[in-house]
């Protein structure tokens, strides 16, 4: 059984009365546990929106034919609003392109904040979180406010808060499009090797040819239908990306 | 406390919020103050007047400072069925060398013989010494006002220099923001003397220096002012009365023009304060709207987000009434002692005002957080995240 897995997945935005964009025409997808996923393709042709159904952030339209979308074996087309808000706490991470950080937290209450909304304890929220900070290396860097990091280091705190909580799946959305060759390749291999090493699943969408060639398999979309499925450059994963030899 | 260090971190921001709600709340608490003020002047008044009837010659229609009256009128007006105690007083303008109008009450020498408690019902007490009594008769001794006292610099024990004569001050009166408060009161006598030199000569040979200007009448506990004032015009000649319910409607409508003022200006200074208080954080919760598409994002929950929202909305409204509260206290102060010579107090700050301006930009902080803080947890969280 897939960990993830959609059916039908359709999307239409109703940007005036008259003015409908089609971002998703009926995506089927599947996702193993422990996969490192790219969703590449040109701007508007709906992977962003298809991440942000997976993610729980969008629910799918419900017109037409019946969307199926569970994650491991659990259907999620059914709940309210404050269980999909529990599942992603609980069962996802996020990183996103601009990083997202809270301004006013320092790094580790930024981490420490998807633990609490988790349900874990204020105290071992910040526990846990100065450790995940520990894992992309900015222990040192706890106590500094977002605005007094470098791109590369937003990254890593947004990553280290999207993996507190050992979600079942990580999602990131171009999150090495704000950062320059050097900081991107660095964070790149990180999230690989947090895939190699706790079989953390990764789902990225990405522009970024290095990322699709970081990933076990690349799904390209096009037109908001998935136009190819293909592994990645370096198949099956047996080789190391380019970053991580470095890292 | 998390909410506080949020404060902390944004402090342009807060401080401009708080700058906002501070500037309604120091409105509202000076106008609410100038209307607690004028309040308490009539009702001090309408207290003072209640259950008593207040006897003076029949020419002199205000009740207030008028034609002389024989003291001998008082012994007349006991005699009365219903009347428990009759009080000649005498009252004159404490210095009548300043002329004009002054808000609130103007000051004056009230002369007569004490009252025994249980006739008065109207509090005063003292702030330093004691009050007059029977032995003080015919002795040049005063019991000043708290204002009166605190503009002449006088306390207990000093000597004061009253219309040419020399007092000892052998008491002075807690505030009651009434008319005790720019009074000085003094034995009967002394007071006849000090009333009978400003008479004109005609009248002075006329009834002789045993004159008062009014007769303060406390009807027995059973009987109805109104109808002990009916009987006393009916059985003595040349006398007018006032009651406390003449005294509310007489005093009560020429106040009410002011007081409706008072009140608008009040309303206005509660809908200018709340719609600052509104205006700027519903301002400051928007402007977070991403930051609430992040932690959505993230899985914090909409209940969640936006209480921790709008505790931060509550802290800068309590903040913002405090340090407003605070800004209108020190104007109102500001504004009493330098009025106070003149003898124009101008305002009133009560506890209950001050926890109303508090409560008022705390609970309106919060509300006028709520709105919008819950309109952008609404939104879905990828909406929220693109709001710039």
């Amino acid at each position: 059984m897939a960990l993830l897995e959609g059916r039908n997945l359709r999307k239409t935005y109703q940007l005036s009365r008259r003015n409908t964009v089609e971002a998703l025409r009926g995506v089927d997808i599947d996702i193993e546990a422990g996969e490192m996923v790219a969703i590449m393709g040109p701007s508007g042709s709906g992977k962003s929106t298809l991440m942000h159904i997976l993610g729980l952030l969008h629910a799918p339209d419900r017109n037409g034919a019946e969307p199926r979308l569970r994650i491991d074996g659990r259907d999620m087309t059914q709940l309210s609003d404050r269980e999909r808000t529990r599942v992603r706490a609980t069962e996802m991470g996020f990183v996103f392109q601009s990083y997202n950080l809270v301004p006013t937290l320092t790094a580790v209450e930024n981490v420490a904040l998807a633990g609490e909304y988790a349900g874990v304890s204020a105290r071992d929220a910040r526990r846990k979180a100065r450790e995940a900070l520990g894992w992309v290396g900015l222990d040192r860097r706890s106590d500094h406010r977002p605005s007094e990091l470098s791109g590369g280091e937003q990254q890593r705190v947004a990553i280290a808060r999207s993996l507190v909580n050992a979600p079942k799946l990580l999602l990131g959305d171009e999150p090495t499009g704000n950062l320059d060759s050097k900081r991107s390749t660095e964070v790149l291999a990180m999230l690989r090797g947090f895939n190699r090493e706790r079989g953390q699943t990764l789902l990225l969408v990405t522009h970024d040819p290095e990322v699709g060639a970081a990933c076990d398999r690349i799904i390209r979309m096009r037109d908001g239908v998935i136009a190819g499925d293909d592994p990645g450059t370096i198949g099956a994963g047996d080789q190391p990306a380019s970053g991580v030899a470095a890292a | 406390m998390r909410a506080l260090r949020n404060l902390s971190r944004r402090k342009v921001r807060t401080a401009l919020t708080i700058l906002g709600i501070t500037i309604g709340i120091w409105a509202l608490v000076v106008f609410s103050s100038m209307a607690n003020k004028i309040n308490s002047l009539v009702e001090g008044g309408s207290e003072y007047y209640a259950d008593k009837v207040i006897v003076t010659d029949a020419s002199d229609a205000s009740g207030m400072l008028g034609a002389p009256l024989a003291a001998s009128v008082a012994d007349e007006v006991s005699a009365v069925d219903g009347v428990a105690l009759a009080v000649p007083q005498v009252s004159l303008v404490f210095d009548p060398t300043t002329t004009g109008m002054t808000m609130g009450s103007s000051e004056s020498i009230v002369g007569g013989p004490p009252v025994d408690e249980q006739y008065e019902q109207f509090d005063l007490s003292y702030a330093q010494g004691r009050g007059l009594n029977a032995s003080d008769e015919g002795s040049s001794v005063v019991v000043l006002g708290s204002d009166l006292a605190r503009k002449l610099g006088a306390a207990a024990g000093d000597r004061i220099d009253v219309r040419g004569r020399e007092f000892e001050v052998v008491g002075v009166l807690a505030p009651t923001l009434t008319a005790p408060d720019t009074t000085a009161y003094v034995p009967l006598a002394i007071g006849q003397q000090l009333y009978a030199e400003e008479l004109p000569a005609v009248v002075a040979d006329q009834l002789g220096t045993d004159v008062v200007s009014q007769i303060v009448v406390y009807p027995a506990s059973d009987e109805d002012p109104v109808v002990v004032a009916e009987r006393i015009e009916a059985s003595v000649d040349n006398v007018a009365t006032l009651t406390g319910a003449e005294f509310d409607e007489q005093v009560g409508s020429s106040v009410s023009i002011l007081n409706a003022i008072i009140v608008g200006v009040a309303a206005i200074s509660l809908v200018v304060g709340g719609l600052s208080v509104i205006n700027t954080m519903a301002m400051s919760v928007q402007e977070r709207t991403r930051e609430i598409g992040i932690k959505r994002a993230i899985g914090g929950s909409r209940g969640r987000v936006v209480r921790e929202l709008v505790l931060e909305a509550g802290l800068i409204g309590l903040i913002g009434g405090l340090i407003g509260l605070a800004l209108g206290a020190l104007v109102i102060s500001v504004a009493n002692e330098a009025g106070r010579n003149s003898g124009t107090v101008l305002f009133e700050l009560t506890l209950g005002t001050a926890a109303f301006a508090l409560a008022f930009s705390t609970i309106l902080g919060m509300l006028a957080g709520v709105i919008p803080a819950w309109s952008a947890a609404r939104l879905d969280p990828v909406q929220a995240l693109r709001y710039e």
